[in-house]
């Protein structure tokens, strides 16, 4: 550790992680630049479009205003840890399914947007799903397809009756 | 090369001991929703950060106490907006803060932080001062309480001494039965900064008391027009005439988000409006002619 | 049909779901620079000096160029006329223009020389509106344009009948003056390119809409042959006009060739702002109608305001003012549009492609046309719509659908003549547009040994989903699975001219040319099987799921070439053109290709006492002929309908006196969230396989931007009985306007 820089070691996607960071450097740039997890975008830079959306502790945060150092000891969970074992998450399967991903830019911090919630809230009305992804900006969709895709994704999620016995 | 060092001091007395004077070169950070934004947009640049969420003296708890609830220096907005007293008893400050920003914003931004930054336009302001939330301050020189209205200043600028913090944020339960609601304009429903806020808390069928955002260099509790507001709970023309009242007591002006004449206009419909819903709300409203 | 028609899923989706897509921005090339931009503070001013000392001094920090450090004459880029430099010379012709650029080692390093870098400049009267620009005494945004001592860069005309006779003849004559505010594209990919030299030219990378028209301009620039450039077009995370044309692409390449280095350019989604915008507009329109509602005349004038330089700006003011008519019968008609500079953000093709302010000029007229004469606004549309095979604009393809159908459609699915509940209102709204006229696509289709199959073109894919569309052409057409498709996109050294990726046109366009290439597969194989002696002369082969079927005999295309070539040599290679009308003398260059058209209706709520409106319900219905990937139509039509709403309500550039843009962020530029989307929003298709495109395929894309605007003005005046002449329609003018009233 320097003056410039501070150790930290948090859990990313499951995994321990110690590293170096800049003082100064916020998580997207962590991420990006220096574990290259180039899954989590970055557009705004200011906190407006979530498109670097990640979990910290299972919510969400925007990474492009979260100073790296602050994730020391916690779990960070990006895009690139939502599919395990190569096998998409029934969330990324709807999104796909229901025509939610158009130029894909926003597409990871949405994800990971409604991961949150349905963590959270496994069965929310229409109007908690709008609340929830109201940081996570889209020009291409319009929205529409993107608010079905949670709502498949809850489906699937549920778990069915009767299922497990 | 860093833009800014950052400190994370484990306790208060390292805290103070980076803070030594009230300096525009350190900054506080709490969630850094703000300060960051203001970095990146150039509207300033210390040359210092003080994290505040290592520190072991404080706490993000949202304390139920015996007279009120007390909110911590590092409790998030989103921590608020769900707390089932707040909601109950303090609806209007669960409303602002649950039309801060994004649900993002909401996980790391804090309500001392909004408090802090002093915005016209900070949402959970208008409903501290509803309530008669008292801010405590602690600093090297020790402890003192400031009630809100005192201690917002201006924009931007707080009665924060030299090397101070704000410790916690206490409110008072109101009066059992009252009601309270938080009503924000913006240019979009979505993630906006208000163009116009406003909080009421009603009571019994005579009590009302209102702040208004955003329409002034900071929130607005029209004093004077109050009483009539609450006569006006009876009384149509009254009602109206503390509604003009309270427009009265704001100084709006026009910027990019909205015209002074429209902020004129809409801090009474806003202020109508929340008074409204604080009267429905409020479990003493049987004892009123709605 | 196999796949055609199919909601087929995208090929591209799980990458873009994983994270694991890769964008321009994310790209590096070992002993890469990076450049950030140094930019103009103020609309218009004389560059004084340059200090660039202290930027030079920070570690990492490579070079610092300037005007000064670049050739004289300064090189200049652009699609329509070079007039846009590198970097600015003498005097900034608007705000954030690039002044000055920064190369480091690092990003970190680029950008803190940008903060140390010192300007000084002498301010100089800017030039922000229409009324700024054609003042008597307007200060000149450059010196010498195509009209010397004017800001009018450019006029077009277009008539046919008479307007003037036809005037007695009203009945009713409507004419306004509309209003269509500075509007930015949005896309959440921030700009950034690449580029390397490479062999005595140039190699870029950029998520570009239009690779080959990119290749000319920086050919042209730097004076390279066109082989020498060589563009490769990155998947683009939103575009909408604004990555069609050359951006900083020639600086980054002009950088690479100086340097010998690989150049990134990268910039912030603040930076596109001062990038790229659409046009706006002034626009005055006269409409007459007769006693029926039918319009006898109109005549337009509609000024553009184009930014600092030409960009595309001249051809979308000339292009969108020739279907002025929108889908009308209009006997008699005059248009004149003005394309005029200003000390603003160069304005660039964005969907709809100046259509939009036309389009809500004309639907607002028939709207109070259809309030004046007491008929409803459907029945008036329907009085004036051409019907299929009836002339639109002369001398162009006539109507290619049957309108009335979709018209009605849509009408039905918002419930027309359902009873509304006070403070509620309903509007509908037709959009039209054409796409590139005369345009040219190439595909190359290569047939493997093992089946599979390459299909390569220029066509990008931007989220409008052509990687996966044109593939199922592909498939349909040879009998290929999706899934052994490989789509080559975008590059120039590797695939067949296009002209671009916009105007709607690719899935009729490039589609056809792909359809034509695996024709050509198809008919080399069938000549290989003759050759060999499998098939008859003479005799028709039938073609399923890749096999080849003499009728008795199956063959696959995997017998035919083992025998004609052997089992590790060979291909076929498909080769198919698209190209479309040119007419010599015509206006836009030749005839369009098809009419895209859309119908929208919404219903809307008004809060009388804050002037808030809400959209309850939005109904899309495009005219499609065929739809190749229906879920792809209806997601296509909902995103330009959602950003019309952007439009409609919230979306503005604002500028001060100085030429400085007051809210070029995210942070005060609102565009809609998820809170802002219609409460119920329905899509449907009409389809006839009546379009130009495979399979009858129309083109679509741009259309719910184009009239979206429209019908929820349409709404808000139905549900205040206010007519509304100028976008966005705020809540702050909502209840301007509903205040005036009660005065
Ligand atoms: C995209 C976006 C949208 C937003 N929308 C809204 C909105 O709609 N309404 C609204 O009101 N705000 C909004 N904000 C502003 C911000 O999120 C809030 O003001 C938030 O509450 C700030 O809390 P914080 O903990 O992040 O503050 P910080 O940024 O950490 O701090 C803010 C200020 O308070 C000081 N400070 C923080 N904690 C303390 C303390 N304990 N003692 C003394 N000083 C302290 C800091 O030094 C700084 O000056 C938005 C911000 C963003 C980025
Ligand atoms: S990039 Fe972080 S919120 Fe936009
Ligand atoms: S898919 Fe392009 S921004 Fe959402």
């Amino acid at each position: 550790m320097t003056a410039d820089t501070f150790d930290i070691t948090f859990t990313l996607n499951g995994l321990r992680k110690s590293i170096a960071v800049r003082t100064d450097a916020m998580l997207a740039e962590v991420l990006r630049e220096n574990l290259g997890l180039l899954g989590t975008k970055v557009s705004c830079n200011e906190g407006e479009c979530g498109a670097c959306t990640v979990l910290i502790d299972g919510r969400t945060a925007n990474s492009c205003i979260v100073l790296a150092l602050e994730v020391d000891g916690c779990a960070v969970t990006t895009i690139e840890g939502v599919a395990v074992g190569g096998v998409l998450h029934p969330i990324q399967e709807s999104f796909i399914e229901e025509g939610a991903v158009h130029c894909g830019y926003c597409t990871p911090g949405m994800i990971l947007s409604t991961k949150a919630l349905l963590d959270h809230n496994p069965d929310p009305t229409t109007g908690e799903v709008r609340k929830a992804l109201e940081g996570n900006l889209c020009r291409c969709t319009g929205y529409n397809r993107i608010l079905k895709a949670v709502s498949r994704a809850a489906e699937k999620l549920r778990p069915t009756p009767g299922a497990g016995e | 090369m860093a833009q800014f060092r950052v400190a994370a001091p484990r306790t208060l007395d390292e805290a103070f001991s980076l803070l030594p004077i009230q300096d525009r070169d350190v900054k506080l950070v709490a969630g850094g929703t703000d300060v960051l934004i203001h970095i990146r947009a150039g509207k300033s640049a210390p040359k210092r950060l003080v994290l505040l969420s290592k520190i072991s003296e404080l706490d993000d708890d949202i304390r139920v106490t015996d007279t009120g609830i007390r909110i911590g220096a590092l409790a998030r907005l989103s921590d608020v907006v769900r707390h089932p007293v707040v909601l109950a008893r303090f609806t209007a400050l669960a409303e602002a803060a649950a039309q801060i920003g994004s649900e993002q914003i909401r996980n790391r931004g804090t309500v001392c932080g909004n408090v802090a930054n002093a915005s016209p336009a900070g949402d959970t302001l208008p409903p501290l001062y509803v309530f008669d939330a008292v801010v405590n301050l602690i600093g090297p020189n020790g402890r003192r309480a400031v009630p809100i209205a005192a201690f917002v200043q201006a924009p931007g600028r707080t009665d924060l001494a030299a090397g101070e913090l704000i410790e916690s944020i206490v409110c008072p339960f109101p009066p059992d039965g009252a009601g309270s609601g938080y009503i924000k304009l913006a240019r979009r429903a979505g993630i906006d900064i208000s163009t116009v806020g406003a909080a009421a808390m009603v009571c019994d069928a005579d009590t009302v008391r209102l702040a208004l955002g955003a329409v002034g260099p900071t929130p607005i509790r029209p004093l004077a027009a109050e009483p009539l507001l609450g006569a006006g709970l009876r009384d149509d023309e009254a009602f109206d005439r503390g509604i003009t009242a309270a427009a009265e007591a704001t100084t709006p002006i026009s910027d990019i988000r909205a015209s002074r004449d429209y902020r004129l206009a809409m801090v009474q419909v806003m202020a109508r409006e929340a008074i409204r819903l604080s009267q429905q709300r409020s479990t003493s409203k049987d004892r009123v002619q709605a | 049909m196999n796949i055609v028609g199919k909601n087929v899923l995208r090929a591209d989706a799980a990458q873009k779901v994983t994270g694991t897509h890769e964008f321009a921005i994310d790209g590096k090339v070992p002993g890469m620079l990076w450049a950030r931009i140094v930019r103009a503070p103020l609309g218009h001013a004389r560059i004084v000096t340059a200090d660039t000392a202290a930027a030079r001094a920070v570690p990492g920090v490579v070079s610092v160029l300037t005007a000064a450090d670049l050739p004289t004459p300064m090189p200049l880029y652009g699609s329509v006329i070079a007039d846009q430099p590198l970097l600015a010379v003498g005097k900034c012709r608007y705000y954030g223009e690039p002044v000055a650029v920064v190369l480091a080692d690092s990003d970190e390093a680029a950008s803190l020389g940008v903060a140390r870098t010192r300007i000084d400049y002498e301010e100089l009267p800017a030039v922000v509106t229409v009324a700024d620009a054609l003042a008597a005494d307007a200060p000149l945004v450059h010196d010498a344009t195509t009209a010397p001592g004017s800001n009018v860069h450019k006029q077009y005309e277009y008539a046919w009948g008479d307007v003037e006779a036809a005037e007695p003849a009203c009945h009713t004559i409507v004419e306004n003056t509309y209003t269509f505010p500075m509007i930015h594209h949005f896309a959440l990919e921030p700009f950034s390119v690449i580029a390397w030299p490479e062999a005595g030219g140039v190699q870029i990378k950029s998520p570009v809409q239009h690779p080959f028209l990119l290749r000319r301009v920086v050919a042209e620039c730097l004076k390279l042959e066109l082989s020498k450039v060589r563009v490769m077009a990155t998947s683009i995370g939103g575009g909408f006009g604004s990555k069609g044309y050359a951006k900083y692409e020639p600086l980054a390449a002009y950088l690479a060739m100086r340097t010998g280095r690989p150049v990134k350019i990268s910039t912030s989604l603040d930076d596109a702002f001062v990038t790229a915008r659409r046009l706006s507009a002034t626009v005055h329109m006269k409409t007459g109608f007769d006693r029926d509602g039918r319009i006898l005349l109109q005549k337009v004038d509609a000024d553009y305001l184009m930014g600092a330089y030409a960009d595309a700006a001249p051809r979308i003011t000339q292009k969108a003012s020739y279907v002025s008519c929108g889908p009308y019968r209009i006997p008699n008609l005059k248009t004149v549009a003005r394309a005029i500079y200003s000390n603003t953000t160069p304005s660039t093709a964005a969907r709809g492609f100046g259509m939009p302010p036309l389009n809500f000029a004309l639907e607002t007229q028939m709207q109070m046309a259809a309030k004046s004469l007491g008929i409803d606004p459907v029945e008036i549309r329907l009085r004036n719509l051409v019907k299929r095979g009836e002339q639109l604009v002369p001398g162009d393809i006539p109507a290619d659908g049957e309108w009335s159908e979709g018209l009605r459609r849509c009408a039905d699915m918002i419930g027309w003549n359902d009873p509304l509940p006070p403070g509620t209102g309903r509007g509908i709204s037709i959009g039209i547009k054409n796409p590139i006229p005369g345009s040219v696509s190439n595909a190359l289709v290569k047939l493997h040994a093992d089946n599979s199959l390459t299909v390569a073109v220029g066509t990008s894919e931007m989220g409008q989903g052509a990687c996966t569309v044109l593939a199922q052409i592909a498939s349909e057409e040879l009998g290929i699975p999706m899934d052994r498709i490989t789509m080559i996109m975008g590059d120039t050294a590797a695939v067949p001219f296009d002209v671009a990726t916009a105007g709607s046109r690719s899935t009729v366009t490039m589609g056809n040319a792909v359809q034509s290439a695996c024709k050509d597969v198809v008919r080399q194989l069938e000549e290989m099987a003759k050759e060999l002696g499998l098939i008859a002369p003479g005799e028709k082969l039938q073609i399923n799921g890749g096999m080849m079927s003499d009728r008795q005999n199956s063959l696959s295309f995997n017998d035919i070439f083992t025998r004609y070539f052997s089992k590790t040599q060979g291909e076929v290679v498909g080769r198919g053109l698209y190209k479309g009308e040119v007419v010599a003398g015509h206006p836009l260059g030749g005839l369009s290709d098809f009419w895209e058209v859309i119908f929208i209706a919404v219903k809307a709520k008004v809060d009388p006492a804050t002037g808030k409106v809400s959209i309850l319900k939005m109904i899309n219905v495009s005219d499609i002929g065929k739809a190749i990937n229906p879920l792809h139509c209806k997601s296509q039509e909902e995103g330009g309908a959602m950003m019309g709403l952007g439009h409609a309500l919230m979306e503005q550039m604002i500028y001060d006196q100085k030429g400085r843009l007051r809210n070029g962020s995210p942070l005060d530029y609102r565009i809609p969230t998820t809170m802002d989307v219609p409460w119920e929003m329905d899509s449907s298709l009409v389809e006839n396989q009546d379009g130009a495109g495979p399979f009858g395929a129309k083109g679509i894309g741009e259309s719910g931007a184009i009239t979206a605007g429209a019908a929820i003005a349409a709404a808000v005046s139905d549900a205040t009985g206010v007519f509304f002449k100028d976008l966005p329609i705020t809540s702050e003018r909502v209840w301007a306007a509903l205040s005036a009233e009660k005065v």
